[in-house]
């Protein structure tokens, strides 16, 4: 299964990344990266600056200073659009999938954008065959095999991750960008959720910025702490537990999170 | 995606087909020849050049979510087309047509480039600007009579022969470019084309995490929006066989808006009906005042504050009780 | 040209400017406190110009119509706002447009059945007619001095209340970033009837000081309306400052270059060609300018949000 860490090139690398809005700095010199097959965990209390790091890394915020370098090239200046088409999937915290399309539709709609087949005119969408059978088999990977023809409004929340989950992994990403998957589902899903994640680690690098505890220790290979826009370590999950600065900035307030 | 869009309610929907729209406005055309009426072959053919127009725009707001406050521009272009190049003794159908499209495909296009660098109120104020800007441009070209305009030399010509007599010939000529608009339209609505622009109307930062921004896109919509409106002015200054810059007047976007909202945007078909709707305000309001508009902007605020900006969902709401 | 005559223009323009400012200051503060679109600002103006000369010519006294004006204006923009606009603000854009439309036709409509399409008659108040000596050569109407006068007072008056009071500050917030103002506990929606209601004053008053100088009729609101979006445009979305610095800029180009275009032209390009484009160029110029600040920024000279 997964390799160990490699000599390979990180899929991912963040360098010395900065960024502040006036007065207030978000991330701080912040150099990180993402091994082939590896699960790396981002995690750190609230208003540690994971959302505008993460912003930074699929293109949505620009950063400062620093570089981001993916698959070997790199990607600061290039916008959202363009990062993911050169593999970066992103699902994010608050679900983002198009409402009024079924689940089918919608990962209909991420195959075709990754087949590179917008600009059609004239067939309907809805009969791109190659499109529906990867969609269906997406949708069927990841558990939602009764639900194709349901509108994506109408799913369950944990549902609706695991289709933008879909959408992601039809397109065949170099990387995935997982923010907070785990927020706001029930312990059933959560589970199922991670058992899913369990299943892609070793084919897919992710990035896993969460906030629950027990899916990080159960996926990371390695987990790094961000404490006010700056990594303050980064290790196998023993070396963080262990680590006395992690439990009495972060772990050890759990609770009151 | 949804091609069968949720649109009208049940029973109704099929009035939003456009083979069913076409043999109506057909059949209505028919009635009228048979009737001997000069007045209503006029109407139809008013009715579906407008129609026309508001169907173009109906794309763009409904597909694309491009709310252009500026579609007279496009509109009228097409009707300068024809007067510009009937001053240099152009009539040629088959120049006036092609030109009327590219003219006015090529200002949407040029302006889309900036205006779709913006979104929201933004866009709907730029567009607004730019048709207000060329309803300038075209009150100041004396040679063409100014803000007054000028008649055209003569209705277009199919290589010499005139195939434009009446307005009946001409309601022909416009339901048949509806019907062909109709389909086309609908066609690139539902193919991944369409697509991308409903995705990137829903969530455009969704459908850019997926890899693609929709800018081309949308400037393709804005710019085949902008060229059957200007086939619409083509048609339009034949009809009325006279163009003056109140064409492009921002009243006129301001009612061809009417018309798509009325008739509600989820099916290009409505934007149809919104056209039908206006032009019986116009002429049965009009008879009794001149002050007819008084009566639609009435209807018009009715229609958004009672939350039924929608035809379908006042059909249904009658039909329902 | 001589120098008397550049100066009467750059006056002129600077005095269309102030008139802009007026209008487009209520229509900025709107679109950014509520994310809303107002096609009927145009509509306040007008209305200004027909309650001040109405009232003007009934008591006699300017200076009783314009306050009692002003105050009506003030009164028609609060109940526009019950009546019409609270129940739009949580719309989307295009019902806001179509709503607004709708209430330029009944309300153009309805001023065109009362007064007719004629334009009423509105002459300079007694007092402040005639002309002023400037300096050799450029005798300069009193009247448009005033009009600079009023803009630059209310522009000072808006600077004040905007960046020293706490109504002002508010507002300032509200219309850059709305949500924050909300989570503040501020109830968004009142401060939205008193920025609306001001808002519809303001334009009143432009309407009152354009009055004698150009045609009062129904339709007199829909041109200043276009110049006040492209005001809004170039100056940034609820940018007061914006609004100030874009109305000045769009009054001075609009009036200068329709001026002096076409005589540049002439020596430029030579007589009859200088004579079909100047007239044509001199109109697009603001439209130019609105497309060149856009491209560079476009969400305005001094838009904070990004569009």
């Amino acid at each position: 299964m997964a390799e160990p860490a490699s000599p390979q090139a990180p899929v991912l690398a963040l360098e010395r990344l900065s960024k502040s809005f006036g007065a207030l700095t978000v991330t701080r010199d912040v150099t990180l990266d993402v091994r082939p097959a590896e699960v790396h965990a981002l995690i750190g209390p609230n208003g540690a600056g994971k959302t505008s790091l993460i912003a930074q890394i699929a293109g949505a915020l620009a950063p400062d200073a620093g570089r981001i370098l993916f698959a070997g090239a790199d990607v600061t200046r290039l916008g959202m659009a363009r990062r993911a088409r050169r593999g970066l999937g992103r699902v994010f915290q608050i679900s983002n999938v198009v409402g009024a399309f079924t689940s089918l539709e919608n990962v209909a709609l991420a195959a075709i954008v990754a087949g590179g087949r917008t600009f059609r005119c004239w067939r309907p969408a809805l009969s791109d065959r190659a499109a529906l059978e990867q969609a269906r088999a997406m949708l069927e990977r990841v558990g939602l095999a009764d639900r194709m023809a349901t509108p994506a409004a109408a799913l369950s929340h944990g549902e609706r991750r695991a289709l933008e989950l879909a959408m992601c992994l039809v397109q065949e990403p170099k990387l995935l960008l997982l923010d907070e998957p785990m927020a706001g589902t029930g312990r059933a899903e959560s589970e199922r959720l991670t058992a899913l994640l369990a299943g892609l680690k070793g084919r897919i690098p992710i990035l896993l910025v969460e906030h629950d505890m027990a899916t990080v220790f159960a996926l990371a290979d390695r987990i790094s702490v961000l404490i006010s826009g700056a990594i303050a370590i980064t290790g196998t999950p023993e070396t963080v537990r262990a680590d006395a600065v992690v439990r009495q900035a972060y772990l050890g307030d759990e609770e009151a999170v | 995606m949804s091609a069968r869009a949720a649109g009208g309610g049940a029973g109704f929907a099929f009035l939003f087909r456009p083979a069913v729209l076409i043999a109506l406005f057909a059949l209505a055309l028919a009635v009228a020849v048979w009737s001997g009426s000069g007045y209503a072959p006029t109407i139809i053919a008013r009715t579906a050049i407008l129609a026309l127009a508001a169907v173009s725009l109906s794309f763009l707001i409904g597909q694309a979510g491009l709310v252009s406050f500026g579609h007279a521009a496009p509109l009228g272009i097409g009707a300068y087309a024809v007067l510009i190049a009937g001053e240099y003794g152009v009539t040629n159908a088959l120049v006036l047509f092609p030109l009327g499209f590219a003219a006015a495909a090529l200002w949407s296009a040029a302006t889309g480039v900036i205006a779709l660098r913006t979104r929201g109120v933004y866009f709907i104020m730029i567009t607004l600007a730019f048709a207000q800007m060329l309803f300038y441009v075209a009150g100041s070209l004396s040679a063409f009579g100014g803000d007054d305009g000028l008649g055209i030399a003569a209705r277009a010509t199919f290589f010499g022969q005139r195939f434009l007599r009446t307005d009946t010939d001409l309601a022909v000529f416009a339901i048949a470019a509806l019907g062909v608009t109709l389909l086309v339209l609908e066609r690139l609505s539902a193919a991944p084309f369409g697509l991308m622009l409903r995705t990137g109307r829903a969530n455009e930062e969704k459908l850019a995490s997926l890899g693609l921004d929709p800018f081309v896109h949308r400037l393709v919509a804005l710019a085949a929006a902008g060229g059957i409106a200007g086939i619409a002015g083509v048609l339009l200054a034949n009809q009325v066989e006279y163009v003056s810059p109140a064409t492009m007047n921002w009243h006129v976007s301001g009612e061809l808006i009417v018309m798509v909202v009325l008739g509600g945007t989820k099916r290009l078909g409505g934007a149809v009906l919104g056209a039908v709707a206006v032009m019986v305000i116009d002429e049965t309001l009009g008879h009794f005042t001149e002050f007819w508009k008084f009566g639609l902007g009435l209807v018009i605020l009715g229609a958004v504050l009672l939350r039924g900006a929608d035809l379908t969902q006042l059909i249904r709401g009658t039909a329902h009780g | 040209m001589t120098a008397a005559l550049f100066f009467s223009q750059l006056l002129n323009g600077l005095q269309l400017g102030v008139i802009l400012f007026l209008v487009a200051a209520g229509l900025t503060l709107v679109f950014g406190v509520m994310d809303f679109i107002n096609l009927a600002h145009g509509v306040q103006y007008m209305l200004g110009a027909y309650l001040v000369a109405v009232l003007s010519a009934w008591s006699g006294s300017f200076a009783f119509g314009l306050a009692a004006g002003l105050l009506a204006a003030l009164a028609l923009g609060f109940v526009m706002e019950v009546l019409v606009f609270r129940h739009l603000t949580r719309r989307d854009h295009l019902e806001q447009v179509l709503a607004t439309f709708g209430l330029i036709l009944v309300v153009t409509e309805g001023v065109r059945m009362i007064f007719g399409s004629a334009p009423l008659p509105f002459p300079v108040p007694a007092a402040l007619n005639g002309t002023v000596t400037l300096f050799e050569g450029l005798n300069y109407p009193v009247w448009r001095l005033v009009i600079l006068a009023v803009g630059v007072a209310v522009a000072v008056l808006l600077w004040v209340l905007v960046n020293r009071t706490r109504a002002g500050m508010l507002v300032r917030a509200g219309s850059t970033h709305p949500q924050t103002v909300a989570a503040l506990g501020v109830d968004v929606d009142r401060l939205f009837l008193f920025v609306f209601a001001f808002g519809a004053m303001l334009a009143g008053l432009a309407g009152a000081m354009a009055g004698p100088l150009v045609s009062v009729e129904p339709t007199m609101g829909d041109k200043v309306l276009i110049l006040a979006f492209v005001v809004v445009v170039i100056g940034g979305i609820g940018s007061i400052k914006g609004a100030f610095v874009a109305a000045i800029l769009v009054g001075l180009v609009d009036t200068v270059g329709r001026a002096f275009l076409p005589d540049l032209l002439r020596t430029l390009v030579g007589k009859s060609a200088a004579a079909t484009a100047g007239p044509t160029l001199s109109s697009m110029l603001i439209y130019l300018l609105m497309a060149l600040v856009l491209s560079f920024r476009p969400s305005g000279l001094f838009g904070g949000r990004p569009s």
